[in-house]
């Protein structure tokens, strides 16, 4: 029962609301995109790949969780099922990407393999307020996470870019930071890039087009960075959940998640070891995150320009960091990256970024909630 | 710089298959977005100059055959395209941004070079084309 004495309080919170000027209304519902290290989730994969042309002897490359790091991925181990010849899972030397090699016989009409992978993930914040006491990266790791690939060169434009976005910054933590919020500024999603892009940073840079998705946002972050002397590297992935703050366009809406690929990225800091960074999402939310075309200081966008430098939320999967991986037994050239099942017939390499004539599904199902 | 490739129809086509021609050696990818619109270009360049002796050769980088199909059936052209499957020729060519378009002389030397796209109905560089292929005719006919 309410009583008078309650009432009149409720009318004076009330009446003291009416009063507020309309930024405290706005900041009590500030959006929040804050992902913090918490409970693990575990998640589950199918990956199904069935060759449609099948045209005499067949073959398929099924990238699988090839990342262990015990702050935010733990993989849980990979089944599958097949009317292949042979299937087995490889590892590229380099970098360490693992991938379901499955070859079918000249008379398979209907080549099929579906691949289930578990994994366990988890959100990550690093506090670079703080001094860390993270192990250091091998020469060897260091040497592999500053060295240019086919399509991130460390030299020329995009040596000479870097340089000019960190002039006058001397911590490692300030460079970094400079080069994602250049990223930010100066990129933009292009909703008609297919897939998450290319990657072809010289590209981007000398014709001035910094328009592109993920992998290929990202991949100017991990260039910018590496040629200014950062340790960094491109994750490759999918998303597997939506996002618990709300973000649409940083989840995946459903179950099929066969073209949720998002690369992320990360830079290697001393004392703080590899730190999360993703400003190809910060230009998704500009562009995709309701009502859309959003305004870069719209507080959503604000939320997650701040978090994205240093944080990342677990509805994600990250597969491997590899470049230019050459595929056994492949007729075709290297990978710029492995982030979409591979496939070749006689007649040659299949259209990842066509699931629904290669064909591919890819569902993915929370196991338990945190 | 000769090279060899494969072409839509599963053939081989050499690059000193088109000499004694102009050459538009133009380098795309579909991901490429300025690439579409200038293949319609190329493309009517190529009728508007037929039966000269002018050959354009696209040379796609790096995409595997049934996208770049996919392209073609959207973006139909008459002249042939080339599969760079691992960028091979576009590295021995230099090419450091799509599109990009080198116009060969009748010796398959380099004379121009554009990076990006080319709007190849204009009369300037209309007036380019023919008097590049003026020269050619000419030296044609020079005993």
């Amino acid at each position: 029962m309410t009583t008078r004495r309650q009432f009149l309080s409720t009318m004076a919170a009330l009446s003291a609301a009416s009063t507020l000027p309309q930024s405290a209304f706005a900041q009590a519902s500030a959006p929040v995109f804050a992902p913090r290290p918490g409970s693990w989730r575990n998640f589950q994969l199918v990956t199904r790949l069935e060759i449609a042309a099948a045209d005499g002897r067949a073959q398929a490359w099924v990238p699988l969780p090839s990342l262990t790091e015990s702050e935010w991925i733990r993989p849980g181990g990979n089944e599958w099922t097949t009317n292949a010849g042979s299937a087995e899972v490889r590892r590229d030397d380099k970098y360490g990407a693992q991938f379901l090699h499955v070859e079918w016989a000249a008379g398979e009409k209907a080549p099929v393999v579906e691949v289930t992978s578990r994994f366990a993930s988890r959100d990550r914040a690093v506090d670079l307020a703080k001094p860390g006491n993270a192990p250091a990266l091998s020469e060897a790791e260091r040497r592999l996470y500053t060295e240019g690939t086919d399509l991130i060169p460390v030299d020329g434009i995009v040596k000479e870019t870097a340089g000019r976005i960190t002039t006058g910054k001397t911590t490692d933590i300030d460079k970094a930071r400079a080069i994602y919020e250049w990223v930010v500024d100066n990129t933009f999603r292009n909703a008609a890039t297919r897939g998450c892009g290319i990657g072809d940073i010289a590209a981007m840079l000398k014709t001035g087009n910094l328009g592109g998705k993920c992998a290929d946002l990202n991949a100017l972050y991990v260039g910018l960075a590496r040629a200014a002397g950062l340790p960094a590297r491109d994750v490759y992935g999918l998303r597997v959940a939506p996002s618990r703050f709300g973000y649409k366009s940083l989840g995946a809406g459903s179950e099929i998640v066969t073209k949720a690929q998002h690369c992320r990225a990360e830079v290697h800091l001393s004392g703080h070891g590899w730190v999360p960074v993703d400003p190809a999402d910060v230009r998704k939310v500009v562009l995709e995150e309701p009502p859309g075309k959003l305004a870069i200081d719209d507080a959503k966008v604000v939320a997650a320009r701040h978090a994205l430098f240093g944080a990342w939320e677990g509805n994600w999967l990250g597969y491997n960091a590899a470049h230019d991986l050459t595929l056994p037994g492949a007729k075709g050239p290297k990978l710029e990256f492995l982030m979409y099942p591979q496939a070749e017939t006689a007649a040659g390499r299949l259209d990842c970024l066509d699931p629904d004539t290669f064909k591919y599904t890819i569902r993915a199902k929370e196991l338990t909630a945190a | 710089m000769e090279f060899t490739l494969e072409n839509m129809a599963g053939g081989r086509a050499q690059l000193s298959e088109f000499r004694h021609r102009i050459v538009l050696l133009h380098f795309f990818a579909t991901w490429c977005e300025p690439c579409r619109a200038e293949m319609a270009s190329l493309q009517n360049l190529f009728e508007r100059h037929a039966g000269r002796p002018l050959a354009i050769v696209a040379v796609n980088v790096a995409e595997v055959k049934p996208r770049v199909e996919r392209f073609l059936a959207a973006n139909p052209v008459s002249f042939p395209v080339l599969l760079d499957s691992d960028r091979t020729v576009a590295r021995a060519w230099r090419v450091a941004a799509l599109p990009t378009t080198i116009i060969l002389d009748a010796q398959s030397v380099p004379v121009l070079i554009a990076e990006g796209d080319v709007d190849w109905g204009h009369p300037d560089i209309d007036a380019k084309i023919k008097e590049l292929l003026a020269k050619e005719l000419l030296a044609k006919s020079d005993p």
